[in-house]
């Protein structure tokens, strides 16, 4: 049995007034029950506003949203019991000590503290802020108010999280922790997932599939792994120290196959037959010869559609 | 009380009683401004006569000085919309299931809950100081009044506010607004005193009718200031049904 949509947006528009242009143009897409979907686009691509939309904060100006089979906007009470959202600005409450904002959380909720105390302690607890709990939110790092926010989000089991740029201003420790988190939402609850974010690599390592945005427009919906295909290419790095070296590649390489012959550093394509460069860098390893093949990844992938794009609309 | 309600009541008293200058704040003032205007004035004005009955100026005076910090009160639920927007708490309140109604009722019981603590404050000190004398039901239609011009005043400013897109302009125009509407009402002054404009102008002012709600109860009863206890509230119910509707559109652009 296929899984339902648990959101659909269709000709979706927001429009600001003093904006030159929409913030959100005319999107249409669905996201099944249970996809965990990387939302990517450049600053300002307007991922930001529809994750707005979308959690109902704000309403759009044109087209049709649903979320869950209502309108976030209009049925806020329907909808929403069964969302969670962590914003990229970090709001919080900052001359309320943490556990305040935790507190205010609970009862937006409509828990009671001492039923949701032992889930708070163990969410402090997951996200390293059980030392912290007293502290003036303002006094907490940007990271900490970022776990903050996590916790606040994780109280309930939502049916569909949105996470606006979750791992700005965390450390490593914390966005694995983030992971492991979301991971397990996912796969214990089947938790349907939007997660915008600048880590590429994050989005590759937890999406199943990726919304790429720009100028308000959605400008691919597809895979990783197709994305990748499509669009990463796949590379080697050489190093030839010798002048007489990085020549010898140069008579191997049809013309402008290399950009920089005079650089001991090269990056090319690895599209074509190898075979003699991999030769020439064998024989002059001894004069510090190397080489070094890449992987094309997401962030490869998005660089390049997002370039051509903008090229076309150049 | 719906959740949402519950929630932005709870939110406010965290963020008012959790910085202890807040609480002083909102209670030494009224306090001081009792003592202050209330003792000077007494001495110098002694009774007044209020719709033929001669009171003593405390009496007079302390519904006026009530008056004065709800109206001070009261643009704090006007001020937290624009803090809340521009510290980004904006974003999060309307992510939680909530519906307009339930933040509008939240935040002007919420600060209503704060009047009446200015209140019971500044009566105790009525009632220690000038030794107040009203029987029990007079007090009881004291309460009501001054229940019922909160509920008012607090919609009221947060209709302006959500009229107003621009904080600087917000905190201007309460500025000069509070003032005004206090001074242009019978408020430390019988009606019969003011200049001939200022009582037609008396009449279009919602705070005379705060005023004559909050005084006549105390004053004559229950029995002459409930129709004006009905007529705040039916207004704080028209106000609140206006902001929903208005800040649906305010909303829209966060």
């Amino acid at each position: 049995m296929s899984a339902a949509p648990i959101v659909t947006a269709r000709s979706l528009t927001k429009s600001y007034p003093g904006m030159t242009g929409p913030a959100v143009d005319a999107l249409t897409f669905d996201l099944l029950e249970g996809t965990v979907a990387g939302l990517l686009g450049p600053n300002g691509a307007g991922k930001t506003t529809l994750v707005k939309i979308l959690c109902g904060v704000t309403g759009p100006s044109g087209g049709q949203v649903s979320v869950l089979g209502g309108d976030p906007f209009h049925d806020a009470t329907k909808v929403k019991p069964h969302l969670a959202v962590v914003h990229q600005s970090m709001p919080v409450d900052n001359m309320l000590p943490a556990i305040d904002n935790i507190r205010i959380a609970v009862a937006f909720r409509g828990l009671r503290w001492r039923s949701a105390r032992a889930r708070v302690e163990e969410l402090l607890v997951q996200f390293g802020l059980e030392g912290v709990t007293q502290q003036l939110a303002f006094t907490l790092s940007g990271g900490q108010r970022r776990r903050l926010q996590l916790v606040r989000a994780l109280l309930v089991v939502p049916r569909l999280l949105m996470l606006d740029e979750p791992s700005a201003g965390l450390d490593v420790q914390g966005r694995r922790q983030m992971w492991e988190a979301i991971g397990k939402l996912t796969s214990e609850h089947g938790t349907t997932v939007i997660w915008t974010s600048h880590h590429l690599e994050e989005i590759e390592r937890n999406c199943g599939r990726v919304l790429i945005m720009d100028h308000g427009g959605l400008i691919r919906d597809d895979t990783p792994a197709v994305l990748v295909r499509e669009y990463g290419q796949r590379s080697v790095r050489l190093r030839l120290p010798d002048p007489a070296d990085r020549a010898r590649l140069a008579a191997l390489l049809p013309p402008g196959a290399v950009a920089d012959g005079d650089r001991e550093e090269i990056e090319m394509g690895a599209d074509g037959d190898l075979t003699a460069v991999i030769e020439l860098v064998r024989e002059a390893a001894g004069r510090g010869a190397a080489i070094e093949f890449r992987v094309p990844s997401l962030e490869d992938a998005y660089v390049a559609l997002v370039d051509r794009r903008r090229e076309e609309l150049a | 009380m719906s959740t949402g309600t519950r929630a932005i009541i709870y939110r406010d008293y965290l963020l008012l009683t959790r910085n202890r200058t807040n609480l002083l704040l909102a209670v030494v003032p009224t306090a001081i401004y009792l003592l202050m205007f209330a003792t000077s004035l007494s001495a110098l004005v002694g009774t007044v006569t209020y719709h033929g009955v001669a009171v003593s100026y405390p009496e007079f005076a302390i519904p006026a000085i009530i008056l004065s910090s709800m109206l001070a009160a009261s643009t704090t639920t006007g001020t937290s919309l624009f803090q809340e927007e521009v510290g980004g708490m904006a974003v999060e309140l309307w992510s939680y299931p909530m519906s307009r109604l339930s933040y509008i009722v939240g935040k002007i019981i919420a600060t209503t809950a704060l009047v009446l603590a200015q209140s019971v404050a500044a009566l105790l000190l009525g009632v220690l100081v000038f030794r107040l004398t009203w029987p029990a039901e007079n007090w009881l239609a004291l309460a009501l009044g001054t229940l019922a011009a909160s509920l008012l005043f607090n919609a009221f400013y947060l209709l302006v506010a959500t009229f107003v897109h621009d904080f600087q302009r917000f905190m201007v125009l309460i500025n000069v607004l509070g003032p005004l509407l206090l001074f242009s009402s019978p408020s430390f002054y019988p009606v019969e005193q003011m200049p001939a404009v200022l009582q037609v102008v008396s009449r279009f002012n919602p705070v005379t009718y705060g005023i004559e709600a909050i005084r006549g109860g105390a004053v004559f009863g229950l029995g002459a200031s409930w129709p004006l206890v009905a007529g705040l509230l039916a207004a704080a119910a028209v106000s609140m049904a206006a902001i929903a509707a208005i800040m649906a559109r305010r909303i829209r652009q966060l």
